[in-house]
């Protein structure tokens, strides 16, 4: 039977993942690896419904890497995609989520799909529409008179 | 085992009262980073985002210069203000605006040289000539310019004309005024085909050396002046096709054509740099650092103009040399035809 790893989501709910779908993530890997992980990994971060996300999509590639031929020689999984694209045809405040929890776990492909899906979102707008957009503003620090930002203190 | 939680990087987002909250103000910058790295291939998507991070301007511009500029250019600081002017300079076509081309030429730029056209009151037998130091009473810090040894020249002394009775002209000084300083500022409606703002450059985004030495005086060898290769952002306009280029000198307080600019005194013109906030710049041609070969069309419009702001910044156009045809010549080719045709006609009539 194969090794099921606890995690604890920064709500307090707790999931039973399987090790392979768990090494997805390179930060895992290495806690898993210096044997670390026994006692359970609380994910401060990452909200339930989140995890849920991040866990499925893992445990979709790991099945999908297994069966696949077209992977092993260097193809592109067409049904693969199309899942992944259905994946991340989400709310924009969901794939931020989930673009920052693929960020703190360390899993490119989670991380690439997300980012490529925001970028897709920006591109092309008018500036009007980018300036005016709440949506689009990626800092909510004052903005100086040059156009630099201002570090606010407390913010990184 | 427990990861430490990112203090930019919050999973549940709140909506903060008094307005809408933004999702993308929870990503971290390595993310923001990575989501702009995506969108490098058309510039007006940083443009657009620059309003909105700043990491476009500090960062993103920074590394698409050092992959595009040559060493030479590049700040020495990261921290330069210099990275968006830069990669805009790279990515960017001056527009016709700021390339000169809407500026009026048809005095062929000399009311922007020597300054507009000012009436000359003609003075009786008892009004003395005025010196020289008279002219300027306010402004004792003024250099004497072209349009003033001019007036002196014309004027002319009344001592010599003791005998001589001249009518006093008695009229408006705007019927005395020589229209060319009107004629300059008249604003001819030019209909106008491509856009006059900045905008993306067609052609390579890259800037050389050697397409800057075309452009400059032999004298100026030594300055290194990068431009966009040519033939730069076409504009097929209705007069003329302009070949509107950019570039920028390296370290132009340094440079010769700076030297040159300074020394000689020379007054900017209200022409905005494209790519940097300079309001003024000085025009290159008038200066006389471009090679003398670019002469003007009929028109009065330059062949070649180009424009210098403070931080060295170079905008300007190229145009297709005119091709001269003097009615003159081509008449006197005609009468040597004919003599010769004549000729050999009495030879065939005098030989039959």
């Amino acid at each position: 039977m194969a090794r099921t790893i606890k995690f604890r989501s920064s709500d307090g709910e707790v999931f039973d993942v399987e090790e392979a779908v768990a090494m997805e993530s390179q930060t895992m890997k290495h806690v898993i690896e210096d044997d670390c992980a026994d006692g359970g990994i609380t994910l401060y971060n990452v909200t339930s419904d989140i995890l849920v996300k991040v866990i499925e999509y893992c445990k979709k590639h790991v099945d999908a890497a297994v069966g696949s031929f077209i992977k092993a020689l260097g193809g592109v999984d067409k049904d693969l995609e199309s899942w992944d694209g259905e994946f991340v045809n989400v709310d924009l405040a969901i794939q931020v989520d989930i673009s920052n929890a693929s960020n703190s776990l360390n899993i490119e492909g989670l991380l690439d799909l997300t980012t490529r899906v925001i970028a897709d979102n920006i591109r092309g707008r008018s500036h009007k529409r980018s300036v005016r957009s709440s949506t689009l503003k990626m800092s909510s620090r004052p903005r100086m008179r040059n156009g630099f930002g201002r570090r606010t203190p407390g913010r990184s | 085992m427990t990861l430490p939680s990112s203090s930019s990087s919050i999973a549940t987002t709140t909506t903060a009262s008094g307005g809408a909250f933004s999702p993308f103000a929870l990503l971290s910058d390595d993310i923001v980073l990575n989501i702009l790295a995506k969108l490098e291939t058309d510039p007006r998507d940083w443009a657009r985002l620059a309003c909105v991070s700043s990491l476009v301007r500090t960062v993103c511009c920074r590394s698409r210069c050092y992959r595009s500029l040559p060493s030479d250019l590049l700040p020495s600081t990261a921290a330069s203000a210099a990275w968006p002017s830069l990669h805009k300079l790279c990515v960017c076509c001056p527009g016709l605006l700021r390339a000169g081309v809407l500026l009026e030429h048809s005095d062929f730029g000399l009311e922007r040289d020597i300054g507009p056209h000012r009436s000359v009151p003609f003075c009786s037998s008892s009004c003395p000539p005025i010196p020289p130091s008279q002219i300027h009473p306010e402004t004792t810090d003024s250099c004497w310019s072209l349009f003033d040894d001019l007036y002196f020249d014309t004027i002319y002394d009344h001592s010599e004309f003791q005998d001589a009775v001249l009518p006093p002209i008695d009229s408006s000084p705007s019927e005395t005024a020589v229209r060319g300083g009107s004629a300059a500022t008249r604003k001819r409606k030019k209909h106008r085909v491509g856009p006059a703002g900045a905008h993306l450059a067609s052609g390579p985004w890259t800037v050389s050396r050697e397409q800057g030495s075309k452009l400059l005086a032999s004298r100026f060898r030594g300055d290194c002046l990068y431009m966009c290769d040519w033939p730069g952002c076409v504009h097929a306009e209705e007069k003329r096709k302009y070949m509107l280029f950019r570039g920028v000198f390296k370290n132009f307080k340094r440079s010769r054509v700076w030297k040159t600019i300074s020394d000689s005194n020379r007054g900017k013109i209200a022409l905005g740099c494209a790519f940097c906030a300079c309001r003024e710049t000085w025009d290159l041609r008038s200066a006389f650092c471009l090679r003398r070969v670019f002469g003007f069309h009929d028109d009065g419009e330059p062949v070649v103009r180009a424009y210098v702001c403070e931080n060295g910044h170079v905008s300007g156009a190229w145009t297709e040399r005119p091709f001269l045809v003097h009615w003159y010549v081509f008449f006197i080719l005609l009468i040597l035809m004919m003599l010769r045709f004549g000729i050999v006609i009495v030879n065939l009539v005098e030989s039959g």
